[in-house]
């Protein structure tokens, strides 16, 4: 049965209960952080902050907005980093959450250069790879307890809601569709379709670029032939040349001046 | 988006160096071998030790980067073809194992000598087979860094094309660099040196001949210009890209805190002011005398810019 | 409307509530000198310079006021002219002149206005008024109205507040829509609207418009005042406040020599009922408070038990009295401190040093006391004020005792929320270390100092405090025989109380706050309900099942202005309390007094829904606060204009001005308005949260908010550290250079407003600058809350 997690930002006040809720129950350190002019902290996700609140200040048709928007895992029906993973660590749970198996991770670090979100860090303590798991990690896990995930639940305003994908989805549609109704004409449902299907979606009041949030995400694999064929086209061709040139032209000339009878 | 700590750094840049640079030195030396009618195994010979050693500090540099060392064996019960890592992993054991075999191959046949014909012949089939495991070799470190969503690396595709002309101008300066050493090593009598020799390998065959060194020489003086060519190519098709990251990623190598790295480290000194020094004498002897030590810099200096080039690309990428 | 309230961050749960009333429909108003969270969520906000709110509210009041009178139908006619005293006739003798309401001693500060000027605030017909039912007499209410707030057009009120024209305008508007029958809004606001020289006033000008607009006593309207703390309102309903007994008896003065005269004084006697005037349907006013015989008396049996008996005035004499006159208020106690006045001090879960205005003040008269104990969960700025930053703990005699407290989840008890709901809490985790529950402490206390008295003869006031009921242990004391004790019993049988209506002034009923009576009876203690189904018939949200509130678990007071004259009601989808012709009763809500409707009901019982008014209706014109009948505007303490522009008045004249260490900032040398406030992820002074490391990674470091032209100009860029001063102290802070403050055109000039969260001080895990260094000490004219949200400010790039 495919889950989902629901983020409305029309309804997030940054309260941030679901960033403690996160740490609590997964038992994370606090980072030590400092004020650098901004209500937003830890400055980026980490091994050990797996959920933050973004706070953006806009000015959209000359009226001054303040919107917030949550960071974490979009768990991505087409995960790059499962894709990438050179040990198999990452899998799909039943919901359809990504996951890493913290036992198996060897910390190599490219599922985090292969996230289109950047959102797996390697933690410095583990020196393994860790991310939002949605509530599954092992000895952590609330949705096999029938629970929902930490943050979801701690929600006050109902921001965050988490059921079947589908539901979700027309949930999330039909929110998309009011605002378009009263002056957001660019509202949008994020996740519906990118990536194959977010199991983490957002509700956007505008179009996602104006979060920040790259429109048309693509995996990290989606040009693997071009890339494969750049390398070894250029391997078997350009750099044969040189050779060819330098070595083979002197063998024909020794080869003729053999002909030539050793003169 | 491009937030993020540098995950991959020294380590990272001396292994994808080391490992390209070992599959560049096998290829040319494998091709130098096969154009010339099979006449340089010594060459040959060279490229494979000297790689092996290249690439177990590739190995050794890719375990250390790792976060569980302990588990490393774990890419070694995982094949995953859609995961250029696990193919890289593979295809560096399987390079050291023919490499490996090879040598052991050689060692044996010097020692028992009607094991010689067997030996030569399969390793004629597995240099074959090491044949294409340094493309692949010198093309997965590329694919690796490409297939991830950093822009800069990722928006063109033809990072493999410069990781793999780079390993190639650094494994021709490399065999260059090991081959005068080697000769001048011969004259020397540095004792150690010459009973390992004795010990394994026909002293005899051990020298490389200066036709062979020229002809290196030669190749490079080639391979930098495409490789210049390759780099160019990759700058302008970032800049067409329409992607702000990328762009901003060059321009840290062209403007930025990176440009003087670049400029002066990688182009001038790294590829131009080899291709000069090498170029001016494209008639002479590059084995010979002084011109000896010249050649020995610029193949040190394009050794070294091979090591740059992946720095920098990968400072780059994840600014 | 939010107004003087930041919810969104700082009652996160109450938003919760916000957000669905917008998912069917609601409009949500955000009015703040700073772009907040709460105004992110809102679909009109207006901004506005801190300490001009008066002005903004009268401004909507006159707006309401002219709409009336164009549009009638759009507004509730009937519940203004029946319902509230808009039809009155006022005292002919009164005069407003210039900002003043009348005679007044001290023109500029700690005034009071003259008994004889008082008295012209009142009715003409004095208890017996007479009205004018249409509303055109121009002494009636309404006209006087009218006419005080014909001064307060958009232009001028814009002027003060700073707010641009078209904002003001569409937040009077769309407020305005609420008028209508079928339609209400509700007020949410707090320390905002409260924190000022005139907050009373404030509060007042809220209410004057909702009753306008007819939404006391409906479903989605009233005031909701978002209370400071999670048990604010417990604290008032219990009288932790020096001018109230608990369930808001007046606290007796000296000169009230018996209940009787107490009660006169305090207006709480059957004498004081004002009789409706005729021309109104109406012809009764309950006059609830007429009944506090039967709750003094009952409070007293609970305290002195057997002791006290008809003929002693229950014990009456033995309560300690007030001086008239004078201030027992935290600024005025501060300044005792500092007059020697006061000796020692019980410091009980408060941080006056971090959390007080003139924290610099309150930090330096601690160092005039002989001791000093501090019970509190955690080690506070206060208790730690000898051995602050820059102080040398040797020179200051004060003795420190500090007695660990056990935190709200390590006991039992109740809370009281600001919808009037006390709830039951229970008990999580044993306390720390010899922490130990406050009730324990307090009954350990109690137990010694009642030896002491026992022990010394000569004690002044040993009999009072010898004939106390106190018999409970310290090791065995619970919350549940408290609870019970407040709610009271019936001594002739030993029961439990059911109801307030059943308390007697003979002595044969107790209860410890008869606002609490009936919360548990011998059905059991409602506070531990915990039904979430809402079964009121229309389904309108009262959940009156969930916990108990005051009074008699009415969730909705005054719900009898929710009908009309017949009974029924005016919002017929979302309907309170509607009359049941055929079983003659109210279904709903418990209703405002169980009478009939007034049409219905027989002649001499025709009763006014506002109930706890003497008059029985509700007040547009007012005459029980000190500073006048109307909420005028004023100028702050320090305020950044010369002059105030809508009188010659420039501060409110009845305002505290505290001596002690209470330099007054002048604009030349602090041109900036400086407010303060809190965010979300720190409770008050930080005590609490500032050694939580998962909120102090949150929000780690003291912080100043500013509007980037300010910044510019002074060359700060976002983060720096800075420095923020006003004529009281310096403040070291992270500059937040942000859109979310827009400098204000007042009266032609730019104000730059700055804001500070004062949820920092130098104790704790994670220390930094309190705010209340910089605030001053002055505070409302009727409850002397300090005006810590307005004050003037000057700014410097840290070295």
């Amino acid at each position: 049965m495919s889950k989902a997690i629901l983020f409305d930002l029309t309804k997030c006040t940054a309260c941030r209960a679901c960033q403690v809720a996160c740490k609590q129950w997964n038992q994370h350190k606090a980072e030590e952080t400092s004020n650098w002019g901004s209500y937003e902290n830890p400055k980026e996700l980490s091994g050990e902050t797996w959920l933050k609140m973004r706070f953006i200040e806009l000015e959209r048709e000359n009226k001054f907005d303040w919107l917030f928007l949550r960071r974490s895992c979009m768990h991505c029906e087409d995960a790059s980093c499962a894709t990438v993973c050179p040990v198999g660590a990452i899998f799909k749970t039943d919901e359809g959450f990504v996951h890493i198996d913290q036992e198996w991770c060897i910390g190599c670090g490219t599922c985090t250069q292969a996230c289109p979100y950047n959102v797996p860090h390697i933690d410095h303590h583990a020196g393994l790879a860790m991310k939002c798991s949605a509530c599954t990690s092992v000895g952590y896990n609330r949705l096999a307890d029938g629970k929902k995930p930490a943050c979801v639940t701690t929600c006050p305003t109902g921001a965050l809601e988490y059921g079947d994908r589908d539901e979700l989805v027309a949930k999330g549609l039909a929110v998309v569709d009011k605002l378009k109704a009263n002056g957001k004409p660019d509202a949008y449902l994020y996740g519906e379709k990118e990536l194959g299907g977010l199991h983490v979606m957002y509700v956007l009041d505008d179009s996602p670029s104006v979060f920040g949030i790259p429109e048309n995400p693509k995996t990290a694999t989606v040009d693997a032939v071009s890339k494969w064929l750049s390398g070894l086209v250029t391997a078997g061709v350009l750099t044969a040349l040189p050779f060819w040139m330098v070595f083979k032209r002197k063998q024909d000339l020794a080869s003729q001046s053999g002909k030539k009878g050793g003169a | 988006m491009n937030i993020g700590g540098m995950e991959w750094g020294v380590t990272l840049w001396i292994d994808l160096w080391a490992a390209g640079m070992a599959g560049g030195a096998f290829l040319t030396a494998f091709l130098a071998d096969k154009f010339s009618g099979g006449k340089l195994k010594n060459l040959f010979k060279l490229a494979v030790c000297t790689g092996i050693i290249l690439a177990l500090i590739g190995v050794a540099l890719l375990l250390s980067h790792l976060g569980n060392i302990l588990w490393f064996w774990h890419m070694f019960v995982t094949f995953r073809p859609e995961s250029v890592l696990s193919l890289g992993g593979w295809i560096l054991s399987g390079w050291l194992a023919v490499a490996g075999v090879m040598v052991v191959l050689w060692i044996a046949s010097h020692y028992l000598r009607n094991l010689k014909p067997l030996a030569d012949k399969a390793t004629g089939i597995l240099s074959w087979v090491g044949f294409v495991l340094s493309i692949l070799l010198m093309s997965y470190t590329g694919v690796l860094i490409a297939s991830t969503t950093q822009p800069f690396w990722s928006v063109t595709p033809l990072l493999p094309a410069v990781f793999v002309v780079s390993a190639v101008t650094s494994g021709v300066a490399w065999l260059i660099v090991v081959s005068l050493l080697v000769n001048w090593l011969n004259r020397t009598s540095i004792r150690p040196y010459h009973w390992f020799i004795e010990q394994f390998f026909d002293e005899s065959g051990w020298q490389i001949d200066s036709s062979a060194i020229s002809k290196l020489a030669k190749s490079l003086i080639i391979a930098v210009v495409i490789e210049l060519i390759v780099i160019a190519a990759f700058m302008i098709w970032i800049s067409a890209s329409g992607s702000t990251a990328a762009t901003d990623g060059l321009a840290l190598l062209t403007g930025g805190s990176l440009s003087l790295w670049f400029w002066v480290g990688l182009i001038a000194a790294g590829l131009v002011a080899p291709f000069i020094m090498l170029i001016m004498n494209w008639k002479k002897d590059y084995s010979a005398g002084i011109l000896a030590s010249i050649t020995f810099s610029s193949a040190g200096l394009v050794v070294l810019g091979g090591l740059l080039v992946r720095a920098l690309l990968l400072i780059a990428g994840q600014a | 409307m939010i107004i003087g309230s930041n919810a969104a961050e700082n009652h996160p749960i109450s938003f919760r509530w916000i957000t669905k009333a917008k998912e069917r429909g609601g409009k949500l108003i955000s009015v703040d000198p700073r772009f907040t969270r709460t105004s992110s969520k809102a679909d009109i906000y207006a901004p506005i310079r801190s300490g001009t709110d008066i002005a903004f509210i009268g401004g909507m009041i006159n707006y309401v006021i002219s709409d009336i009178e164009q549009n009638p139908d759009n507004y509730n006619m009937e519940y203004i002219t029946q319902y509230t005293n808009a039809s009155y006739i006022l005292n002919p003798d009164f005069e407003f002149n210039d900002g003043l309401f009348g005679e007044i001693e001290q023109k500029t500060f700690n005034g009071s206005y003259t008994a004889a000027s008082k008295a012209t605030w009142k009715y003409a017909g004095g208890n017996s008024p007479e009205a004018d039912i249409t509303l055109k007499d121009p002494s009636c209410v309404f006209q006087m109205l009218k006419k005080h707030y014909s001064r307060y057009d958009a232009d001028t009120v814009c002027r003060i507040t700073g707010t641009p024209k078209e904002d003001f305008l569409k937040v009077c508007q769309a407020y305005a829509e609420t008028g209508k029958k079928d339609k209400a809004g509700t007020i949410c606001y707090a320390m905002g609207a409260t924190q000022h020289t005139y907050g009373v006033q404030n509060i007042r000008g809220y209410s004057l418009l909702q009753t306008l607009l007819g939404n006391m006593g409906v479903a989605g309207g009233g005031i909701n005042a978002l209370r400071g703390t999670s048990n604010v309102q417990g604290s008032t309903d219990m009288a932790l406040l020096e001018h109230i007994l608990p369930g808001y008896l007046d606290a007796p003065i000296e000169g009230d020599n018996d209940i009787d005269t107490y009660l006169r004084r305090s207006g709480k006697h059957p004498s004081a009922t004002i009789t409706p005037p005729a021309g109104l349907a109406a012809d009764t006013s309950a006059n609830w408070w007429q009944n506090t015989r039967k709750y003094i008396v009952s409070l007293l049996k609970t305290w002195y038990g057997d002791a006290a008996t008809p003929d002693n005035e229950f014990g009456f004499h033995w309560l300690p009295k007030k001086k008239p006159g004078v201030n027992y208020s935290h600024i005025a106690l501060i300044e005792a401190i500092a007059s020697d006045i006061i000796k020692g001090l019980w410091i009980w879960g408060q941080n006056p040093a971090a959390g007080g205005p003139n924290a610099n003040g309150a930090r330096e008269a601690f160092a005039k006391l002989d001791w000093m104990v501090s019970i509190d969960i955690w080690e506070n700025e206060t208790a730690i004020f000898w051995k602050r930053p820059g102080v040398d703990p040797t020179t200051i005699k004060t003795e420190v005792f500090m007695l660990p407290a056990a935190c709200s989840y390590e006991k039992e008890g109740s809370i009281a929320n600001s919808g009037r709901w006390a709830q039951w809490r229970y008990k999580a985790v044993e306390p720390n270390g010899e922490a130990i529950a406050d009730l324990e402490i307090m009954a350990d206390l109690m137990n010694r100092i009642r030896k002491l008295y026992q022990d010394d003869t000569s004690a002044p006031g040993r009999e009072g405090i010898l004939n106390l009921t106190w018999d409970y242990d310290p090791h065995t004391i619970t919350a549940d025989q408290i609870a019970r004790e407040l709610n009271g019993y019936d001594l002739t049988t030993g029961k439990l109380m059911a109801s307030f209506a059943n308390l007697k002034d003979d002595g044969t009923t107790t209860s410890g706050n008869w606002l609490y009576c009936n919360s548990y009876t011998e059905d059991g203690n409602k506070l531990k309900k915990r039904d979430p189904v809402d079964a009121h018939p229309q389904k309108i949200g009262l959940h009156s099942n969930w916990a108990w509130c005051w009074p008699v678990n009415r969730r909705i007071i005054y719900n009898r202005a929710a009908v009309d004259l017949n009974g029924n009601p005016y919002d017929v989808e979302h309907p309170v309390i509607s009359w049941d012709a055929a079983g003659a009763k109210w279904v709903g809500d418990v209703p405002d007094g169980g009478w009939a409707p007034i049409n219905i009901a027989e002649s001499g019982a025709k009763t006014l829904p506002f109930i706890m008014k003497p008059e029985g209706v509700a007040r547009l014109w007012g005459f029980g606060n000190a500073d006048g009948p109307l909420p005028e505007v004023y100028e702050p303490w320090e305020s950044p204009l010369e002059n105030n522009l809508m009188s010659g008045q420039k501060n409110n004249p009845c305002a505290f001005i505290g001596k002690w260490m209470n330099e007054q900032g002048t604009p030349d040398k602090y041109p900036y308005v400086g407010t303060t406030y809190r965010c979300t992820e720190h409770w008050q002074t930080g005590i609490m949260t500032r050694s939580l490391p998962w909120l102090v990674e949150l929000m780690p470091d003291m912080f100043a908010e500013m509007d980037p032209e300010l910044a510019e100009a002074k060359g700060i860029n976002n983060g720096d550290n800075i420095v923020v001063s006003s004529a009281r102290g310096e403040v070291r802070a992270v500059a937040i250079v942000t859109k979310r403050f827009k400098p204000l055109t007042v009266d032609g000039k730019t104000i730059h407003q700055i804001g500070l969260p004062f949820n920092w001080g130098f104790a704790g895990m994670k220390s930094g600058d309190s705010a209340n260094l910089l605030t001053p000490h002055v505070g409302d004219a009727n409850t002397t809350i300090p005006e810590f949200k307005t004050f003037l400010c000057n700014i410097r790039r840290a070295n």
